[in-house]
């Protein structure tokens, strides 16, 4: 399990991520983070929603409403071109962190 | 379902509520009620998944910095209101209105009491003639019996509800209790208005009891009208109580009308605890020093009148 505090920075990452592909909502995108991550991380509620609310004031999302398939009302979120870009960035943001920190980890 | 409800509605309770923090609220709730939902079906039990659903929440502090909320900590934890206190109380406040509302009744009944036995030895009734002071003095006797009566009654349903001494401090009600007692409430709002009405028609037609005989027969005896007009403002106030009473009651839990949290206006706080202990002193001291006891109701009716009248003028000059 990774404690929250260490992947603080990669969470708009991991949430524009699962965006890119197709317009998403809270409960979809953190069952996929659980499974994609295999159980490894679970994204809290609050961090969920923080990231939210602040991607979307950052306009590196949008929010609609709309019915999901078992006729619930639900808020989606699609990815804006402003917000692919900032993916992309963060994307590097993080290669770059790898390598570095790659050459500090002893085996 | 129920128990992540409430769990949000605690978590909730102290902070603005903002349309950026209801949002927030209605989201997670959403979510978490789809999450919950999704761990049944994976076989969980309910308790599993509610505590799943608990325990991934998260730290409501890292949704304030992003609002830049300054978490406004209470400086005592406020007391939560459950349903079935708010039950209880709403069930054992139309009671005591009952009470308190019969015990009003009895004491203005009481003044009756007086001026038809002091009438007794007027012989206007008749037969039935008694010296003066005699009836009198049966009446008073009558008539202190039932303040007696009346202040076992006050005394009594303000112990019941010495219980629920903690919502005169400001107090916590979650969400979904104020939204069934905010229910409660509009359906009683009907009934109550068809009570008002009712009671200040009475009110009206009270003093008509005994300005429409006096004019219109010829010979009639006072005293009997004067007893009518009493009793039919003692009707009057036994309404005006024990609905006023159910109505409170409501306010009280939902902090609006009378108990919203404006700050109180002292000089109306402090009249209106005295107004009615002064009057019945006022009516016994004509009575006993004056012998005034077949006058000395009017101080009923007209501090009735007078109250409001001075409720109003106090709440003008406040807002100037």
């Amino acid at each position: 399990m990774i404690s929250s505090d260490v992947i603080r920075g990669y969470n708009d990452l991991i949430i524009l991520s699962l965006l890119t592909d197709q317009p998403s909502y809270g409960y979809d995108i953190s069952r996929q983070i659980r499974t994609i991550s295999e159980e490894r991380y679970i994204i809290k509620e609050t961090t969920l929603y923080s990231a939210f609310n602040r991607l979307e004031k950052q306009a590196y999302i949008e929010s609609y409403s709309a019915v999901g398939k078992h006729g619930r009302q639900r808020t989606y979120y699609r990815i804006t071109e402003k917000g692919r870009a900032y993916y992309r960035e963060k994307c590097e943001e993080w290669i770059l962190i790898k390598k570095v920190i790659e050459k500090f980890v002893k085996e | 379902m129920e128990a992540i409800r409430s769990y949000l509605d605690n978590i909730f309770a102290n902070l603005p509520r903002t349309k950026e923090v209801l949002r927030a609220k209605e989201e997670m709730l959403a979510n978490m009620e789809e999450k919950y939902l999704a761990y049944k079906e994976e076989g969980r039990s309910e308790n599993e998944a509610i505590g799943s659903v608990i325990s991934e929440f998260g730290n409501i502090d890292e949704l304030l910095s992003e609002f830049s909320i300054e978490q406004a900590v209470p400086q005592k934890t406020l007391r939560t209101v459950s349903k079935q206190e708010a039950t209880d109380w709403l069930d054992l406040k139309r009671r005591s209105g009952l009470m308190v509302a019969f015990g009003v009744f009895l004491i203005i009944a009481g003044a009756a009491a007086v001026v038809f036995m002091g009438s007794m030895g007027h012989s206007e009734f008749g037969n039935y003639s008694l010296p003066v002071s005699t009836g009198s003095a049966m009446g008073v006797v009558l008539m202190l019996l039932m303040v007696v009566l009346a202040v076992a009654l006050f005394i009594y349903s303000g112990m019941r509800l010495e219980r629920f001494k903690f919502l005169q401090e400001p107090f916590i009600l979650p969400d979904a209790v104020k939204k069934n007692v905010e229910d409660m409430k509009d359906q009683y709002t009907k009934t109550y208005t068809l009570a008002i009405i009712a009671g200040v028609s009475l009110c009206i037609l009270a003093p008509l009891a005994i300005i429409l005989p006096v004019v219109f027969l010829e010979n009639t005896p006072v005293s009997q009208w004067v007893i009518l007009m009493l009793l039919l403002v003692g009707c009057a106030v036994f309404i005006f109580t024990y609905f006023g009473s159910i109505m409170g009651s409501y306010d009280q839990l939902l902090k609006t009308g009378d108990y919203s949290e404006e700050p109180e206006n002292k000089i109306i706080k402090a009249v209106s605890s005295a107004i009615w202990p002064l009057a019945v002193l006022a009516f016994f001291l004509m009575g006993f020093l004056g012998g005034l006891w077949h006058i000395a109701w009017i101080v009923f009716p007209v501090a009735a009148l007078l109250f409001p009248v001075f409720i109003t003028i106090a709440k003008a000059m406040k807002k100037e």
